[in-house]
């Protein structure tokens, strides 16, 4: 649960000292802590955007708990957006398993945000989610538009709806998150990134509901969507990347596991959704490494990452690499456990940065 | 008149669909093929707005880009690079119209009928 007062005392603490009561304090402390972290990252990242004013202020302190503010609209089969509004925030099930999935499973995305990391919300300000269902006809893809979440019914034959796994809702709505918190740009390296967050985010979201440690969880993103036709598991698999599908029409899964069989290509905006798989095996063996709820220690640190003003629209692999080996560093201590098994998951898909590496300068 | 047409981008990449299907006008059953051709001669002249956003700088992610290659038996050949959301209605409706094709068609080579 978050913190229903605003615990004044850390206002003046430096921030190792929240780092060591986020390290060494009872679970309250803790959570009060990080919390507490957060907005301090919140206030560096505004002033690094050179961003800080009364209005900045009062965004971050209006940060967590806040209220959801979900609104599922349907297109009826036809490509046009937001659609005709079909529930809004506390109303019954609709009895459309597009429609309630869709909800809950914005609910449950909104839930980890604010509930583990303290975000309240997309832009951590509140903002209402939309998503749009029922998108064209036999319609075969889910997307973010920049405002809002998009689902297609899928054709039947080879796709089933896109709202039936929560792990691709929390993947579109991750997408709005990453671009909130200033975007790394959707073309190559910068762009596979983008995709990997969405499928971190995804993927703990799905844990989280199922309730999976690390080492119970199938690492799997999208299972459920294909129909029984399609020779294949999921979309993506973070565990072992490249075999989640192999059938006749989608192909072979083309995702690598390590940057010796990175794809250098044109196709997919360089690669987004290829190489992706490369932090996506380095996240699930760090979080496997560390073990218990994988949102607990390697979502934080991948979260507080993504809120570091030093990750730029352009950072590459190595780049963020390297600075979440920093923020393990900053939230658990340098050379503990946890930056440790970062550390490690990084050189074991051939990204391998040495602990004298400085963390990259803001 | 042959088409080119191939999906890339997306939730994923499939390297199956983002392989381009050559669709031959020709081929097809007369009033498949004169709506086909209505459709695309319909499209030749695209405003520059209605051909989607750019990929890569603008908001959004997961959006699939199609793209698709006309060679006509007159004028030069005609490239279409559109992402979605498509607001044109008629180069929607070529879209879909094409996506159904490729899909009848790379079913029938998969052995699927």
């Amino acid at each position: 649960m978050p913190c229903p007062h605003r615990c004044s005392i850390f206002c003046i603490l430096p921030p190792h000292i929240l780092s060591h009561i986020a390290r060494a304090g009872r679970a309250k402390q803790r959570q009060a802590a990080l919390q507490t972290l957060a907005i301090d990252q919140t206030f560096r990242a505004l002033r690094a955007a050179r961003l800080v004013g009364p209005e900045g202020v009062r965004a971050a302190l209006a940060a967590a708990p806040g209220v959801k503010r979900r609104t599922i609209s349907s297109a009826g089969h036809q490509e046009v957006l937001p659609g005709e509004p079909v529930r809004r925030e506390g109303e019954p099930a609709s009895g459309d398993p597009a429609v309630d999935e869709a909800y809950d499973g914005l609910g449950h995305t909104w839930d980890l945000f604010n509930e583990v990391f303290g975000r309240d919300s997309i832009d951590d300000e509140g903002m209402a989610l939309h998503a749009t269902v029922h998108y064209g006809q036999a319609y075969d893809n889910a997307f973010w538009n920049g405002q809002q979440m998009v689902f297609g019914d899928g054709d039947g034959e080879l796709f089933n709806r896109f709202t039936i796994a929560v792990d691709i809702i929390a993947h579109e709505l991750g997408h709005g998150v990453t671009e909130d918190e200033g975007g790394l740009v959707y073309l190559f390296q910068p762009g596979a990134l983008n995709e990997h967050l969405s499928d971190v985010w995804g993927a703990l979201v799905k844990q989280k509901v199922l309730g999976q440690t690390a080492q119970e969880a199938d690492w799997l993103i999208g299972a459920g969507l294909f129909t029984d036709a399609v020779r294949g598991r999921a979309l993506r698999s973070m565990k072992a990347p490249g075999t989640a599908y192999d059938d006749p029409l989608l192909g072979k899964d083309p995702q690598p596991d390590h940057m010796k069989r990175y794809v250098r290509t044109y196709q997919d905006n360089g690669g987004v959704h290829i190489n992706s798989g490369i932090p996506n095996r380095a996240f699930y063996l760090a979080a496997t490494s560390l073990g218990g709820y994988a949102w607990e220690k390697a979502g934080r640190i991948w979260y507080e990452t993504l809120r570091d003003p030093r990750l730029r629209a352009n950072t590459g692999f190595r780049r963020f690499a390297s600075l979440t080996i920093d923020r393990a560093g900053f939230l658990y201590g340098a050379n503990s456990v946890e930056q440790k098994a970062v550390r490690e998951a990084w050189r074991q898909v051939g990204i391998g940065i040495g602990p004298g590496a400085a963390a990259p300068e803001a | 008149m042959r088409v080119r047409f191939a999906i890339e981008g997306g939730l994923a990449h499939f390297p199956g669909l983002a392989e381009p299907v050559e669709i031959e006008l020709s081929s097809l059953p007369e009033a498949e093929a004169g709506a086909l051709r209505a459709l695309l001669e319909r499209s030749s002249a695209p405003p520059a707005e209605t051909a989607g956003q750019a990929g890569g700088l603008g908001r959004g992610a997961d959006r699939r880009c199609y793209r698709i290659e006309v060679d006509r038996a007159a004028g030069p050949p005609l490239e279409l690079r559109l992402e979605e959301p498509i607001p044109d209605p008629e180069l929607g409706r070529l879209v879909r119209t094409l996506e159904a094709l490729a899909r009848r068609l790379r079913r029938t080579r998969a052995g699927g009928g």
